[in-house]
């Protein structure tokens, strides 16, 4: 039995169901909501041994026929919980997350993506750590300055400089991206801002599943044409296989630059775009598949 | 080379660190989480040739290049009395704190604790699962919302089983009474963690780096941290570990990324049960009981080469 943890929305995972069902697999998709309120769950943990089962619609699911997971919910909102007051519903997100992660975590079959410390869907870094892990791996990463406010970021906004401005009080992981005319016009802004170089140049998305590379190039209105994996450097490749490493994940999609004939990484998500998946048809879902039906293949 | 102390300065492990910094004659600042919105300023720049800049705390300029180490004791924003007062105080608040810990998250520097150590508490059946690999015992757990199962695990150990939270929310840990079966119903609505009673003596180890200091707890409360509450008292006095378990301490904080931790035991006989490792442990309440030097130890950690 594959588990599919995921909105029920998501393309990605819901077409890798299909592709598992097209190759006789058992699959049982969960939402969020089945998982807070329409799946009992058992969890017994001991000094020597665990066990795991869940129950959904009578069909009951242990730790032991559990073939693979794809997992693409990241947490639990509060709005699951509606009858509950917002403290309560908060204490209800925290200990449905809580008990997911260390479920996931125990499981040995393969899972795409394994959850890290606190993230259920994968590995999370801030930005600042992801570039300096990029750069210690020997990948090229944008400059950027952190600034005590937007007054002192503002007189490089009216340079034009070719940057992205972020008001690093708004929320922590999703931080508000400022226009130039919000610095110029509001120099008084007084929160923390973080100014990160831009590039010109060709906009590639390249998507690691496991080893396998898939490229594409990205129109300026989010327009998608697949490439060669020929055309990523192998400097690059070699970079992206040892980050994706150690990141520990197993799918995810990293955006890159090609300015001065250099490749900048940009950024990186657990989940990627389905429009850069369904222009290599097909071919990526297959590669998820075979990882987790364990038939990986190699190529660099 | 500097160290800085970053939370709240009236916060009592905050302040014995600071005293402890002071007797060492330590070049140290304090980031006091309350001004940060007025006094702290911080401007950095990252790039392929490497990272520098400065953090201004009031009238003086501090070189990045120039900090050693970091105790980091920050308390979530919302929490903070003044920043509920005003929207601005606080996003400028957070907006400080996100500069900083994105700065501190890389510089090669020491900091008690690295924030994936941190975050390893977050889920308690998660972190049992790495603590067992450390050789210590954990107390069977069942995490249920079927009451069947629930009744079934209790009536197990005749009625020896307490409840309490999955996730790092704090809740007080509470036996199961009998008439608490007819309640049990209420588990349907969200999965609830029971956990067998183990008898014996609470010992809380504080950890720091190579060092322990190991405190016996005794009180007739579940839960002693609320001892008060019940009406009862808690004494605490200093104990020797065997080394063997001073060891396995040691090494389960090193598993967990951590430098420094508050590892609570309960020996039963032979047996150490280890049932939880405190991320940010309070550890004024211990050291101002028992006169271990904690804090003493934090700020040499803090401050050696």
């Amino acid at each position: 039995m594959f588990l599919i943890l995921c909105e029920s929305t998501s393309l990605f995972a819901l077409n890798i169901a299909k592709f598992l069902n097209k190759l006789g697999k058992d699959t049982l998709i969960l939402t969020p909501d089945d998982l807070a309120h329409h799946t009992s769950i058992h969890f017994q943990i001991e000094s020597n041994d665990h066990s795991f089962s869940i129950e959904y619609k009578e069909k009951i699911i242990s730790d032991e026929n559990i073939d693979g997971v794809v997992n693409e919910i990241n947490g639990f909102s509060k709005n699951l919980w509606p009858q509950m007051s917002e403290k309560d519903a908060e204490y209800a997100v925290n200990e449905t997350h809580a008990l997911w992660l260390s479920v996931l975590s125990i499981l040995t079959c393969p899972v795409i993506n394994p959850p890290s410390h606190t993230f259920l869907a994968g590995n999370f870094p801030t930005q600042s750590e992801f570039f300096h892990l990029c750069h210690q791996l020997g990948l090229r990463v944008p400059g950027y300055y952190i600034i005590e406010s937007g007054a002192s970021a503002s007189p490089l906004a009216e340079e034009k400089v070719l940057a992205t401005f972020t008001d690093l009080g708004v929320y922590p992981y999703r931080k508000k991206i400022l226009s130039k005319e919000n610095l110029l016009f509001y120099p008084t802004y007084m929160d923390h801002i973080r100014i990160e170089e831009a590039y010109s140049g060709n906009f590639f998305s390249i998507i690691l599943v496991n080893s396998t590379f898939f490229c594409t190039k990205l129109g300026n209105g989010y327009e998608v044409c697949a490439q060669d994996d020929q055309i990523i450097p192998l400097n690059v490749k070699e970079s992206l296989l040892k980050l994706q490493n150690s990141l520990n994940l197993i799918i995810a999609e990293y955006t890159f630059r090609e300015h001065d004939d250099k490749w900048i990484i940009l950024s990186m998500d657990v989940s990627p775009y389905y429009g850069t998946i369904k222009v290599h048809n097909e071919k990526i879902l297959n590669e998820a598949v075979n990882f987790l039906t364990q038939k990986s293949s190699f190529s660099l | 080379m500097i160290t800085l102390v970053c939370g709240v300065r009236q916060e009592t492990p905050t302040l014995l660190l600071i005293k402890a910094l002071k007797e060492l004659d330590a070049d140290f600042h304090v980031v006091n989480q309350e001004e940060l919105s007025n006094h702290v300023q911080v401007r950095w720049s990252y790039d392929n040739n490497g990272c520098k800049g400065t953090i201004r705390i009031k009238d003086e300029y501090l070189d990045i290049q120039n900090i050693s180490g970091v105790f980091l004791r920050f308390m979530s924003t919302e929490h903070m009395p003044d920043a509920k007062k005003n929207e601005a105080t606080l996003t400028k608040t957070r907006s400080v704190i996100i500069s900083l810990t994105d700065l501190l998250d890389i510089l090669p520097i020491k900091v008690i604790n690295p924030k994936y150590g941190m975050m390893t508490n977050f889920s308690k059946p998660n972190q049992s699962l790495m603590i067992r690999k450390s050789m210590f015992k954990i107390p069977d757990t069942l995490i249920t919302n079927k009451p069947a199962l629930a009744t079934s695990f209790i009536e197990h150990f005749n009625f020896n089983v307490i409840y309490k939270s999955i996730s790092c929310e704090r809740s007080i840990v509470k036996k199961v009474k009998k008439n608490d079966i007819e309640q049990i119903d209420h588990i349907k609505h969200l999965p609830t963690q029971f956990q067998k009673y183990i008898e014996g003596n609470n010992i809380r180890v504080h950890v720091v780096g190579d060092q322990t200091f190991a405190t016996e707890v005794t009180t007739e409360t579940v839960d002693y941290r609320y001892a008060h509450v019940d009406g009862d008292n808690a004494e605490l006095k200093p104990i020797d570990l065997p080394l063997d378990i001073k060891n396995r301490c040691i090494e389960l904080t090193k598993r967990l990324g951590l430098v420094f931790s508050g590892i609570d035991l309960i020996r039963n006989k032979n047996d150490y049960y280890c049932l939880e490792v405190n991320t940010s442990p309070g550890y004024s309440y211990y050291e101002l009981s028992t006169g271990q030097p904690i804090s003493q130890a934090l700020a040499t950690y803090l401050t050696n080469d």
